[in-house]
């Protein structure tokens, strides 16, 4: 394998959907920081969608936040990450949007005309859990994580919720050492000039 | 600096194709001689102040790679009998940037050793391969490693399995890191050796560059304070000061013209608004990489040259190796922050020479790193163990826990030169200019994977011995692609069985010169862009003399 294999092997299995998905994203446009800068203006929390309606934006919130839930500390929720289907969908992952909606409407088919975002978050993971192999979740569970930790200029991970959560100071520019635990306490202490 | 520009009409003395690791130090070398280049590259001319942190563009959307298959229509398969298709994510995969790949590279630069050259001689032959020895030896070779360090730019000290070097490293190696201290200890437990990492990256201000800033973006990014020792950052600056060198970025070469005598005459290029130009030269340089390389030979086939420019031997395209890899990722009590500073910084070699008590050929090193802990997205889709559920408050935990607490134990190791892997023009696919598209075969030889799967078990044996609190291994399987692109023009003194001879000159176009991953013979241990690199320089003292006693 090259390093880089790993990235379809693991997470993009063997799916048309998301092949196209990620071909497109792959295929991208050179304007997609500036589109989505231009986008991100509009997007300030809770606004309207301009994609989605606003069932399929409140099933979709609902789907991120049973990938990343909110626990005692954010989630997709707080990160905004619907905001960035809402953005992405329309732009660089517009191929991504017939299968999405056709997975919304999968998933609320065997409700008796409730909708998921209606569950309770038991009941919604059990729904997801039976539906964990279909290819447009690997497509939800994706676009969660692009949604959740991209930069907030793309339209989720909000105040850098994402970045924060994990421990990635992603906006300093530049280290010194020690940078961990392990080389703080290197026992030779000076193998550089540092 | 007032910037160059070339007649098309009026032959240049080199078109040098190909802006990377090899061609950005041909043209330094050739333009800063007095000869007049025009230094070609498909992507367009990024600056250091156009690099940035988005991981989301630069990991996912190609922003550094061209647009990934659906642009290139490139093509895979893993062995003759199947049909080519148009991969998910590229076979093929190297930046199209002024400076080329060595702009986006992690920048881990190791030597070849002595053996490395003569290991057919020193093993004896492999039924089935194209196994043998460079026409070359790392004496050779050695006084262009040392003028890489001290030109380009290398971090580093010696370790106690390095081939021998006549100077030493022009400044110290980046700093220590938590995985080079949790390596180094578990390499004291096992009896092994842990040495410094070398990196194409500037641990303290030089030649008028600054120094490393940790950013921790070096992996798929390009330096955005030029700390990294691309050939765009260290080479490229000096060869348009020259005053000799014109940069023709976003020109996507697509023939190589000869004239009734044979000899390269013109080089023909799509211009960036997709019109189909030329260019006039007395000699031609090929540095395209080792897929881009052989693709242009055989898209510039003739009447004279019915099989591809140069390709008499048959040998053009063949004998691609990318590199066999493997990973094993473990999680610690305590936060390493791997996503910040260089990639790596301690390496283990003893494993480089191959053991024949293993019971296979191969050698390779042993890296700890961030790997897929160096950024948030890459970390979440690659980097979680394989017995958790991918969502949910299980996988958010472990995401949260171990993005600064995770490290890999990274091998690389070798490939073998084989018929049946192969760079070819695709008979259906196109890519956006209308070229024939790239089409890889390419499996990996059975030594090639026993040899990796060998290096993750004395991994796993490493992380047991660091303390890791968990750690797992990726599967060891055939490889869908690589970055290094190997072997594909190989030199040799047979004009039967090699492409260039040991000064890089086709054996069949006397002033036609390719040089970069193509050149190898063998792939060596996993890290290549030193040895391009060297390449450069020995092969552009040859040309340049050459050159000027007209013999060209």
């Amino acid at each position: 394998m090259a390093f880089t294999s790993e990235v379809s092997r693991r997470t993009f299995l063997h799916s048309t959907a998301v092949a196209a998905a990620l071909s497109l994203l792959r295929q991208g446009s050179p304007a997609l920081a500036a589109l989505a800068s231009s986008a991100q203006a509009a997007m300030t929390a809770d606004t309207g969608f301009t994609t989605l309606s606003a069932n399929e934006a409140a099933d979709i919130d609902a789907i991120t936040a049973r990938i990343l839930p909110t626990t005692d500390t954010p989630g997709a929720r707080e990160a905004g990450v619907v905001h960035f289907f809402d953005r992405a969908l329309a732009q660089e992952l517009s191929d991504a949007l017939p299968p999405l909606r056709a997975f919304i409407d999968h998933l609320n088919s065997g409700l008796d005309g409730q909708r998921f975002a209606s569950l309770n978050p038991l009941q919604q993971d059990e729904l997801l859990i039976l539906n964990q192999q279909d290819e447009r979740f690997e497509l939800c569970r994706v676009m969660t994580l692009f949604g959740f930790f991209a930069m907030p200029s793309y339209g989720g991970n909000r105040d850098h919720v994402g970045w924060e959560l994990i421990g990635f100071k992603g906006h300093q520019g530049a280290w010194a050492p020690p940078f961990g635990y392990y080389d703080a306490h290197y026992p030779q202490g000076s193998g550089t000039d540092e | 600096m007032s910037k160059v520009s070339f007649p098309q009409t009026r032959p240049v003395d080199f078109a040098i194709i190909g802006s990377g690791s090899a061609g950005g130090i041909l043209a330094r070398e050739l333009s800063t001689a007095g000869f007049d280049v025009v230094l070609f590259e498909q992507g367009p001319y990024r600056q250091a102040g156009d690099f940035s942190h988005d991981e989301y563009s630069v990991l996912f959307n190609d922003e550094l790679l061209g647009g990934g298959p659906k642009s290139s229509g490139e093509t895979f398969r893993q062995t003759e009998d199947q049909v080519a298709t148009t991969p998910r994510m590229a076979a093929i995969r190297y930046a199209q940037t002024v400076g080329g790949s060595s702009v986006h590279f992690s920048a881990n630069f190791w030597r070849f050793r002595e053996l490395d050259f003569k290991e057919r001689s020193l093993l004896g032959p492999m039924s089935g391969t194209n196994f043998t020895d460079w026409p070359i030896t790392y004496a050779d070779l050695e006084p262009y490693y040392t003028r890489v360090e001290w030109e380009v730019g290398v971090s580093g000290a010696p370790g106690p399995n390095d081939a021998w070097r006549s100077k030493p490293f022009p400044m110290p190696p980046l700093p220590i890191k938590s995985s080079g201290v949790l390596l180094e200890k578990a390499a004291n437990k096992l009896g092994l050796n842990a040495q410094w990492e070398p990196h194409a990256i500037l641990s303290q201000p030089f030649n008028g560059r600054a120094g490393c800033i940790k950013c921790g973006h070096c992996m798929y990014f390009g330096c955005e304070v030029g700390a990294k020792s691309s050939t765009l950052a260290s080479m490229i600056p000096e060869a348009e000061a020259s005053g000799h060198c014109e940069i023709r970025a976003e020109s996507a070469v697509f023939r190589i013209e000869t004239g009734p005598d044979g000899r390269a005459s013109e080089v023909l290029y799509y211009d960036r608004d997709g019109k189909a130009q030329g260019q006039k030269a007395r000699a031609v340089i090929v540095s395209a990489n080792g897929a881009e390389t052989p693709r242009l030979l055989l898209m510039s086939a003739s009447e004279r040259h019915p099989d591809g420019l140069g390709n008499s031997s048959g040998f053009v395209g063949r004998n691609l190796m990318f590199n066999a890899h493997a990973a094993v990722d473990g999680v610690f009590e305590e936060p390493l922050n791997e996503y910040r500073s260089v990639q790596v910084s301690k390496v283990i070699h003893d494993f480089y020479a191959t053991d024949e008590a293993r019971g296979f050929y191969g050698g390779g090193g042993i890296d700890a790193r961030a790997l897929w802990s160096a950024t948030p997205i890459f970390h979440a889709l690659v980097g979680m163990p394989p017995d958790i559920r991918s969502w949910g408050r299980e996988f958010k935990d472990a995401i949260t826990n171990n993005f600064t607490r995770q490290m890999t134990l990274a091998c690389a190791s070798t490939s073998i030169a084989m018929d049946r892997n192969n760079i070819t023009l695709d008979p259906h696919s196109k890519d956006r200019w209308g070229r024939p598209a790239l089409r890889t075969t390419y499996l990996d030889h059975d030594d090639d994977l026993a040899m990796a799967n060998f290096l993750a078990d004395r991994s796993e044996e490493l992380m047991d011995a660091a303390g890791a609190r968990k750690y797992w291994r990726h599967p060891v399987v055939p490889t869908d692609g690589g970055e290094h692109l190997l072997g594909t023009c190989r030199m040799g003194d047979d004009p039967k069985t090699s492409v260039i001879d040991r000064y890089h000159r086709s054996h069949d176009v006397p002033n036609l010169f390719l040089c970069d991953g193509s050149s190898f013979v063998t792939s060596g241990r996993g890290q290549p862009t030193m040895t391009i690199m060297a390449l450069a320089f020995r092969a552009a003292e040859h040309i340049k003399i050459a050159a000027q006693n007209n013999q060209i």
